[in-house]
């Protein structure tokens, strides 16, 4: 039990009008319930965007501010939306904070490819966790968009919600950033593939 | 037909309606450079999972213990939450919440209630958090007095029988009471209640002292002394000013620290007063000890006869509004401070609102104005309470002219802006719509940046809904153009549409 996975509760057999009925009555149980249910969904993301670096900090901030205005959420959106709404919000300004964000904005806003050579995509094909070392190039609006619509499975219309955009704009980062992933994935068509000129 | 590339990480992801991927499929069959991308897709999407990478428990329940202080914070502010929608009404709460800011909003609406809401929770935060302020049953055995017996001992006469001495630093209290040291026969007899001791000229005396009686026979050690009225008094734990007087009437003023009284027979007409800054402690013929070293309270341990004590308000008199009590032989009870009893006091309120007790909720606030006096702390906060108690119970009038004297008071501005909205609402459910309009009007003018501008709006353009009246356009102007994109305020303007 000490070192059980967490990931592997049966969320999904969570009713999030039980739930809410509890946190808005003030229940701890209902508090340790949203916790559980949310902090894998919650910690991926912030590993995403941060990779290693403040992680627990910005999990923390996070369920800090959930715990803190779960009192305003009125049911507008999905809780999960919600939730990973203030997530980014708090692992967007850690990366503000940190400068990273402009920089890697720029760096990669117009970029499909960076140059990786024929031994690195080898290297790459090998490794067990080549999406997340390719996600890493990505920058922060892609990496959270992907990852909120491919793992977390939020339309498009709910990543606008946590972004506060545009489900099109959405849309069309969740296209460019598709491409850019399959353009370097070694196995990519060649016409994409990535060698600079 | 074109390569369907956006289309194939849906495809991989196996979310694609079934007969757009029989489509998609087909074309990917006959299209080499589809079927490279999709294979990648898959191979991407196949990675997915493991994005969200398991958190350990370890570092669960780290963070866990990180967020309980927010939980129990959490749980608390829920149930005065749902105790004052049950007590002011839904629609006057989610009203009031509107002005909550709402995650990734900026500007005034923000930090305007966020000011105004941190107060409410250090209000609750102190009150949560605050010492337990319960008059407490002695836990402890009385100590005898033989242990705490005032160290006298009979010596020569002092000379310097007043000399003024510096009190020691508070954290050099011991914690009990120096052991005692050959009792002198005549000490010995006054702890045992056989003394007489003439009086001795009235003198103030601070902190540590000596003192002689008028006929110079006995002296105290210092810190101890034995007063004109036969009392004996150890003062070695104490910050205190000593007033006595020939009446055998006997005072001490305790600053803080600890006094141990023993009062064999007082003469007739003779009184003994210690006095905090929490409390009044008299006596007749007792023995007990006063104790003020924590600054929320004043706690009095009676070992011997009985005392009365009175909670002390302004120049340490007995405070009305606040009981009397009386303290008996192996008894300890502790008596607030102003401040600790007031905290405690609107906890109750709201704890008692909570249960639906709203006779004692009353009960409560009306206390805490009359002990808080017209300038006492967060007076605004528990009027506009009270007034949410009277409305509930049905005295609208009497709510009225309460939410009406905090609007027009000196408060703090988020009180006068809330009682004005809170009156508009009250005449709102009382249906005086003329009373709810010339509200909303006043609130405009008064607070045209206030936190319900929108709120105010929106029922001016309800209420004059249908009507051509030239007020009731300006405020459907200013809704549209300060609000226009809200839905609230979107559906009221369609609905109350302009002729
Ligand atoms: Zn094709």
């Amino acid at each position: 039990m000490a070192n059980a996975s967490i990931h592997m509760l049966p969320t999904e057999v969570v009713d999030e009008e039980l739930l809410l009925e509890g946190l808005r009555a003030g229940s701890a149980d209902a508090f340790r319930g949203l916790y559980r249910l949310y902090l894998p969904k919650v910690a991926g993301l912030c590993r995403v965007l941060l990779r290693d670096v403040g992680v627990e900090d910005a999990i923390q901030d996070t369920f800090l501010r959930v715990f803190r205005n779960i009192q305003q959420f009125r049911g507008e959106s999905r809780l999960t939306t919600w939730v990973h709404r203030i997530a980014t919000n708090v692992c967007l300004s850690e990366l503000r904070q940190r400068g990273a964000w402009r920089a890697r904005h720029d760096e990669f806003t117009d970029d499909l490819g960076d140059g990786r050579d024929v031994e690195a995509d080898l290297a790459l094909k090998q490794s067990s966790q080549q999406l997340q070392t390719l996600m890493d190039d990505l920058d922060p609006l892609k990496r959270t968009t992907f990852f909120l619509h491919h793992v977390e499975g939020l339309t498009a219309a709910e990543i606008g919600v946590v972004l506060g955009e545009q489900r099109g704009t959405v849309l069309k980062r969740l296209q460019r950033t598709r491409e850019d992933l399959l353009a370097r994935w070694p196995s990519g068509l060649p016409d994409k593939a990535s060698v600079r000129p | 037909m074109t390569c369907p590339t956006a289309e194939l990480f849906e495809l991989a992801d196996g979310r694609m309606a079934v007969a757009r991927a029989q489509g998609v499929r087909a074309h990917v069959r006959a299209c080499a450079a589809c079927q490279e991308q999709l294979r990648a897709a898959e191979a991407i999407v196949g990675q997915t999972a493991a994005l969200r990478q398991p958190v350990d428990a370890d570092m669960e329940a780290r963070l866990w213990q990180a967020l309980v202080p927010e939980v129990e914070l959490a749980g608390a502010r829920a149930r005065k939450r749902a105790a004052w929608r049950e007590l002011l009404g839904r629609r006057a709460v989610e009203m009031l919440e509107l002005a909550w800011p709402r995650d990734g909003e900026h500007g005034w609406r923000v930090w305007m209630p966020r000011v105004i809401w941190t107060g409410v929770l250090a209000a609750i935060l102190l009150t949560v958090l605050g010492p337990d302020v319960v008059p407490e049953e002695s836990a402890t055995a009385a100590p005898a007095l033989a242990s705490d017996a005032p160290n006298l001992a009979v010596g020569e006469p002092h000379e310097d029988a007043v000399r003024t001495a510096v009190s020691p630093p508070r954290s050099v209290f011991p914690t009990t009471a120096p052991a005692p040291s050959e009792p002198a026969s005549m000490v010995s007899d006054a702890l045992n209640g056989n003394t007489e001791v003439p009086a001795a000229a009235p003198r103030h005396v601070r902190g540590w002292h000596h003192l002689a009686s008028a006929t110079n026979s006995a002296t105290a050690t210092p810190g101890q002394a034995l007063l004109a009225c036969g009392a004996i008094v150890d003062l070695t734990e104490a910050n205190a000013t000593l007033v006595h007087n020939l009446s055998a009437d006997a005072e001490i003023e305790l600053d803080d620290g600890r006094v141990v009284v023993r009062v064999p027979k007082l003469p007739p007409g003779g009184r003994l007063v210690v006095r905090t800054a929490d409390a009044v402690v008299q006596v007749k013929g007792t023995a007990f000890a006063v104790d003020k070293r924590n600054k929320d309270w004043t706690t009095v341990e009676v070992f011997e006869g009985v005392v009365q004590v009175d909670a002390a308000g302004h120049g340490r008199e007995p405070q009305a509004g606040r009981e009397t009590i009386f303290v008996h032989a192996g008894e300890t009870r502790r008596i607030e401070s102003v401040d600790a009893y007031l905290r405690r006091q609107i906890a109750e309120l709201d704890d008692a609102v909570a249960a639906g007790r709203l006779e004692v909720g009353h009960e409560k606030a009306q206390r805490y104005l009359m002990v808080a006096g017209a300038d006492g702390p967060d007076v605004d906060d528990v009027q506009l309470r009270l007034g949410g108690i009277l409305s509930r119970t049905g005295h609208l009038a009497e709510a009225a002219r309460l939410y009406r004297t905090v609007a027009d008071g000196d408060g703090p501005v988020y009180a006068r802006q809330n009682a004005l909205a809170v009156l508009a609402v009250l005449h709102r459910d009382a249906d005086r719509a003329d009373a709810e309009r010339a509200t909303w009007d006043e609130y405009l003018v008064r607070f045209p940046d206030g936190l319900y501008v929108r709120e105010a709006l929106v029922r001016q353009v309800e209420l004059g809904c249908g009507r051509a009246d030239g007020a009731v356009e300006q405020a459907r102007r200013t809704l549209a153009s300060r609000f226009g994109q809200e839905p609230t305020a979107a559906a009221v303007l369609d609905r109350c549409r302009s002729r």
